[in-house]
């Protein structure tokens, strides 16, 4: 276990680097640069390239790049152009806030574990048959979508949720919190439901389980201890990328309840070509990654008797 | 995101620092007068005596400000909030004759006009200590320093010594004797010296004051900033001109103009100063808000961009013929729902110096056909507009951020389609829209832009300079007449001679069409009914906020 765990490190900060450098200059190879250009007459020409200058953005790209790999070595992100910030200062400011609406939704979307259960055992149903309609449905529609005519109808409606915002205090913060992860949470939903079912479905199927109801178990063991523990394997891949899928998703539904988190400021600062902060996000967003996948690796050895790192 | 981002982000910039705002230091026109005509059509009737207390919630739509340090930033978030902590200027426009007239202090000229002599009021900072000169100057002193890297620092050329005679005496001397010299001499926002020198000018880790201003002089004092969330801010006791009626002002940042339209409808928010142009009608609708409409001072105006490096657009018949065929009303119609006027020689027309007598180029697609027959084009049997055998083809370009420039370029493409012209069109992410029009190989023949306007036409001088090419003059126009009439035109005293010379930039311009001139926006806001004592003017609603209320 422990040469797996070093191995897999060694990889992950292959990984990062590799990540960072294909991002790196992707991101500069994009056309335009930060404060190119304001429509205002009264702010000289002369103010974009000196901020070139400032930055160091006259140099060579890959100059640039081991530049920044070394600061990064020394656990510095650059300064935001916009501000002036430390660009991880941003981000862990906003992180908290993305965190708890991502870690809402995630446990919220587990819920659909035992809907694909319930599913499963009923398979052909009235419930099996409505909830492959809702799946379908919802997978359909997009989820940015459905945000804005949730918060649209809720105002027109019952009208008791905040519009904007993270709220203060505990009881505040739950109260905002309850209309963007209960969105993000159905995506969870539709997603473990459909996996669920069709995983428990070919388990319930295989010989080992024929075997199990032969000798008598009852099906309630049967089902807990013998399939589900194998169905779950395909579950935890899923929950692996999970968290960094939320963090992505974060980009838009923030935007739509105006969630002060990283999503809307990696969407600011691609923009305005805020490449500190941009390649810091970049970095956070590979290792929530890397450090999901990871810990997926490590969850199948215990679910899975047949896997073992050696 | 929201329409037109940019000119409202320049927009906000300029009112969030009026005291900056360009203009002639003399009497403005009738013009202005009427700018705001049509804006009292709707403002309340009965306001009642204004009362202390309650507070206001406005949205700050798409993004929050950055930084509370005034020598940082450029985007209107940002200059809002600094308005609001730090928002003593010199000078202040009258509301209606957009005079400069006293504010944070009285001044008299020199007889060369390039020496400004200002007396400073009783000022005090929050914290009690006296608002000095010597504030001034040593923030003036920092604002200069090239390594403290402030945006608008050439700005400050123009200023040729600033000093202090005593603690309420500010001697600024110009270069030149400008029309818009007051407002050169009063560009500087004085931070507390006393507080800020303890720490690093431009480094927020080591500053807390740049993101946390603890001792201010503005009307509003920050209570509590959760950026990219909200914002609180407290009435200032202190504060030199009149404290607000209004006892807390909350920020509050929506993602979306959407969202933040349902929450002014809903009662949630008081003031929505980010409206989108199709919210417009169901905003008059609303019971519980009020909206406020104005055509401002400093706004914004619309034109495509033409790029006078390619040969068929050297043609003055064929930049003739382009203007005739783009439909302003048209296009005023179908991106800004009507809510905009047409402008005709980059001057809009609450500019004290706008000259209407200029040729208008209304819609006319016939003059546009015998104007392209001129410059030796044809139709061929394919209703294709050829010469020399090749089809006159034309690649405009537009930012996809703009949604009301988005639809410009899709009429364009088919007004300009039925004279047989193949117009193709191609969109562009903002940053890298700049990028094509600004650098080589400048691969475009027409492209969509918007200018911010200043009351004083001395800062549009850089958009028909040779200097500015490429960047603000993207378009390569070069004029050496216009120049030279930009440069008498900022020293002309003589009002009547100032119009004249500014006339006849306007008349060249329209003349030569280095762009097709299209339009400037409506200002409009929503705002709860319950706050009243709201005058519109040219210069917004903004500038008396300390005289807002709270009714019952």
């Amino acid at each position: 276990m422990t040469h797996f765990i070093i191995r897999r490190a060694i990889q992950s900060f292959l990984l990062l680097i590799g990540v960072s450098l294909v991002s790196f200059f992707i991101q500069r190879i994009a056309p335009g640069g930060p404060s190119a250009f304001t429509e205002n007459p009264r702010l000289p020409a002369s103010y974009a390239l000196e901020q070139r200058h400032a930055f160091g953005l006259d140099q060579p790209l890959q100059v640039q790049y081991a530049k920044w790999l070394w600061q990064v070595g020394h656990l510095n992100f650059g300064r935001s152009f916009a501000d002036q910030r430390p660009a991880m200062d941003k981000i862990l400011d906003r992180l908290p806030n993305t965190l708890e609406l991502a870690g809402t939704a995630l446990v919220l979307g587990l819920l659909g574990i035992p809907i694909g259960i319930a599913a499963a055992l009923r398979r052909g149903g009235i419930f099996d048959q409505s909830l492959r309609l809702v799946t379908v449905l919802g997978n359909a529609i997009p989820t940015w979508w459905l945000g804005l005519v949730i918060l649209i109808l809720s105002v027109k409606t019952v009208d008791i949720f905040p519009l904007a915002g993270v709220g203060d205090g505990l009881f505040d913060r739950i109260h905002h919190l309850i209309l963007p992860a209960l969105l993000l949470a159905i995506g969870g939903w539709l997603v473990y439901s459909r996996y669920m079912r069709s995983e428990l479905l070919e388990v319930l199927g295989q010989d080992y389980v024929r075997t199990a109801r032969a000798k008598g178990l009852t099906e309630r063991t049967v089902i807990l201890s013998h399939a589900l523990r194998n169905a779950m394997i395909v579950i935890i891949t899923l929950l692996g990328s999970e968290l960094a899928g939320l963090l992505s998703v974060g980009v838009i539904m923030e935007s739509v309840f105006s969630w002060p988190g990283t999503g809307r400021l990696l969407w600011e600062s691609a923009l305005s070509r805020d490449y500190p902060v941009l390649m810091a996000e970049v970095v956070l967003g590979a290792t929530f990654v890397i450090l999901g996948n990871f810990l997926a690796d490590i969850a199948y050895g215990f679910v899975d008797p047949r896997i073992k790192y050696e | 995101m929201e329409a037109n981002y940019w000119a409202r982000v320049l927009h906000r910039r300029q009112l969030g620092r009026r005291r900056f705002l360009a203009g002639a230091a003399a009497a403005a026109g009738a013009g202005l007068l009427a700018a705001c005509s049509k804006s009292n059509n709707n403002a309340p009737g009965s306001a009642g005596p204004a009362k202390r207390g309650g507070s206001l919630t406005q949205a700050s739509v798409g993004t929050d400000a950055k930084s509370f340090h005034p020598y940082l930033t450029t985007d209107s978030p940002s200059a809002a909030y600094q308005g609001y902590v730090y928002g003593v200027g010199l000078s202040q426009r009258d509301p209606k004759s957009l005079e400069q007239i006293p504010f944070g202090a009285t001044w008299t000229v020199s007889a060369d006009k390039k020496t400004y002599t200002f007396t400073l009021k009783d000022i005090k900072w929050s914290d009690g200590q006296p608002l000095t000169t010597d504030d001034f100057v040593w923030t003036y002193q920092q604002a200069i320093k090239p390594e403290n890297k402030f945006p608008y620092v050439d700005n400050l050329d123009l200023i040729d010594s600033y000093v202090a005679g005593d603690p309420r005496t500010l001697v600024v001397t110009l270069k030149d004797a400008l029309t818009v010299g007051l407002e050169a001499a009063d560009q500087i926002t004085p931070l507390p010296r006393h507080i800020w020198e303890k720490y690093p000018w431009g480094d927020p880790s080591k500053n807390p004051e740049i993101n946390n201003p603890s001792v201010i002089s503005g009307m509003w004092k920050l209570k509590e900033w959760k950026q990219e969330d909200h914002a609180t801010f407290q009435a200032n006791d202190a504060y030199f001109d009149s404290r607000p009626n209004i006892d807390q002002m909350t920020v509050q940042v929506f993602g979306t103009p959407e969202v933040a339209f349902q929450a002014l409808k809903s009662g949630k928010l008081d003031f929505n100063p980010s409206m989108q142009p199709a919210d417009y009608k169901n905003a008059k609708a609303l019971k519980g808000a009020t909206v406020y409409e104005w055509y401002p001072a400093v706004g914004q105006w619309s034109y495509i961009g033409i790029n006078l490096r390619r040969p068929a657009l050297q043609d003055v018949n064929v930049r003739h013929a382009l203007a005739y065929a783009s439909d302003r009303k048209g296009l005023i119609e179908a991106a800004a729902f009507g809510l905009a006027k047409p402008i005709y020689a980059g001057f809009v027309q609450e500019s004290p110096v706008y000259n209407g007598s200029v040729e208008h180029y209304d819609f006319d697609p016939n003059k546009a056909r015998d104007l392209l027959k001129q410059a030796g084009y044809a139709l061929d049997s394919n209703k294709r507009l050829v010469k020399d055998g090749k089809q006159l083809g034309l690649k405009l370009l537009y930012p996809t951020s703009s949604k009301p420039r988005e639809a410009i370029a899709t009429i364009l493409k088919q007004q300009l389609g039925d004279l047989g012209i193949n117009v193709d069109i191609e969109g562009q992410e903002f940053q890298s829209y700049v990028s094509t029009i600004q650098s080589p190989p400048f691969d475009w023949d027409l492209q969509l832009g918007v200018w911010s306007t200043s009351i004083d036409p001395y800062w549009a001088s850089n958009l028909w300079s040779e200097k500015f090419v490429p960047d603000l003059n993207s378009g390569d126009y070069i004029n050496k007449q216009v120049e030279s009439l930009f440069a008498q035109g900022s020293k002309e005293f003589d009002e009547a001679k100032r119009r004249q010379i500014y006339g006849q930039i306007q008349q060249i311009l329209a003349n030569e069409s280095p762009n097709v001139f299209l339009y400037e926006p409506l200002t409009f806001v929503g705002m709860s009914k319950k706050v009243q004592g709201i005058a519109v003017s040219p210069l917004g609603i903004e500038y008396n906020m300390n005289k807002w209320f709270i009714s019952s």
